[in-house]
């Protein structure tokens, strides 16, 4: 039951869990710059990142789905629940291709996935997602889906020789 | 080993935990007054606080002991993260109940705080995370200069019950 469909007039997206063969597709974002520079990973430069990516994280992930378009994936998309004391609170992450920015894609992906997190893990109380503020449209996306932000963390994370805010919504 | 004179005379001072302190530590972890706030039940047994000190205080990369005229009354942590976490610390503290109001935590967190930048360089940020309904600890933060950056909604499971942080 993971599949579902949702439709925003322009893309209508489905959800299915990475497979090895997805590799190529993956590397379609994971190795674009313009994706990389507001994750916390750098652009791969090589096919077996991407392997290495699908069977280190995405396939034993609790909840990671590829965000499809037409049946192909275009992007991910996790939701990763805390241990301990956090596990009533799960974080989620989105990367989508560039090609389907600003088409409502990852904004259908986090009204499909939140849903289907909450359902399947009733002990979760929140999902969280931290965004660095100049990311605009993924700020946008969370907040087209009814998420609130709360706090803009200084100087939470520290990459590339500098600091970064992150928005925590 | 620094020191600061808080209200009412008293000295305090931070030095690591030893396990010669369990007794002290018993003094304050035993005490449900103490322990609502933490993860961690009242202790029942010395054997409790010595794994604390065994366990949590000796191998920690920053924890020490908040004294009172040289004896122990609470403890106080930094917790600095890895990777890309490196530029952040979070600082937590307990301190025996009949010390509370008395300004020390916020002596020892002022004090924590200075050694703890001087000791991580590559700390940026320390942040601490209080319960909402612990407006003793946040007046604590507050007075040492720390701001309130916001409310995080559900954001602990503490002892059963899903809190604001």
């Amino acid at each position: 039951r993971m599949a579902g469909e949702e439709g925003t007039g322009e893309l209508s997206i489905s959800f299915r869990p990475l497979e090895v063969e997805d590799a190529d597709d993956v590397m379609a974002w994971k190795g674009d710059p313009r994706v990389a520079q507001f994750c916390r990973w750098d652009t791969y430069t090589c096919r077996d990142e991407a392997v290495a990516f699908i069977q280190n994280f995405a396939v034993h992930h609790e909840w990671c789905r590829a965000i499809c378009v037409a049946g192909r994936p275009v992007g991910c998309i996790s939701v990763t629940i805390g241990k301990d004391e956090a596990r009533c609170r799960g974080l989620l992450k989105y990367e989508l291709a560039h090609r389907c920015w600003g088409k409502g894609v990852a904004t259908s992906a986090v009204r499909l996935a939140v849903p289907a997190v909450f359902r399947e893990f009733l002990r979760l109380e929140r999902i969280e997602a931290m965004v660095i503020p100049e990311n605009k449209g993924s700020m946008r996306v969370l907040e087209k889906c009814g998420f609130l932000r709360e706090v803009i963390l200084r100087k939470y994370e520290v990459g590339e020789g500098r600091l970064w805010d992150v928005a925590l919504f | 080993m620094e020191a600061e004179d808080g209200e009412e005379g008293f000295t305090i001072s931070l030095r690591p935990l030893e396990l010669t302190d369990a007794d002290d530590v018993m003094g304050w972890a035993t005490d449900a007054r103490v322990a609502r706030f933490c993860r961690w039940e009242p202790y029942a047994s010395r054997d409790d606080a010595v794994a604390f000190i065994r366990d949590f205080a000796i191998p920690h990369s920053w924890c020490q002991a908040i004294c009172v005229a040289g004896r122990p009354v609470g403890s106080i942590s930094v917790e600095v993260g890895e990777g890309s976490s490196a530029c952040r610390g979070e600082i937590g503290y307990v301190l025996a109940h009949q010390y509370w109001g008395k300004g020390i935590a916020t002596a020892a967190v002022r004090m924590a705080v200075q050694q703890g930048f001087a000791a991580f360089p590559a700390l940026r940020r320390i942040e601490g995370l209080v319960d909402s309904e612990n407006f003793g600890s946040q007046r604590v933060l507050e007075k040492c200069g720390f701001i309130r950056e916001g409310v995080l909604r559900k954001y602990m499971l503490l002892k059963g019950q899903v809190r604001d942080m």
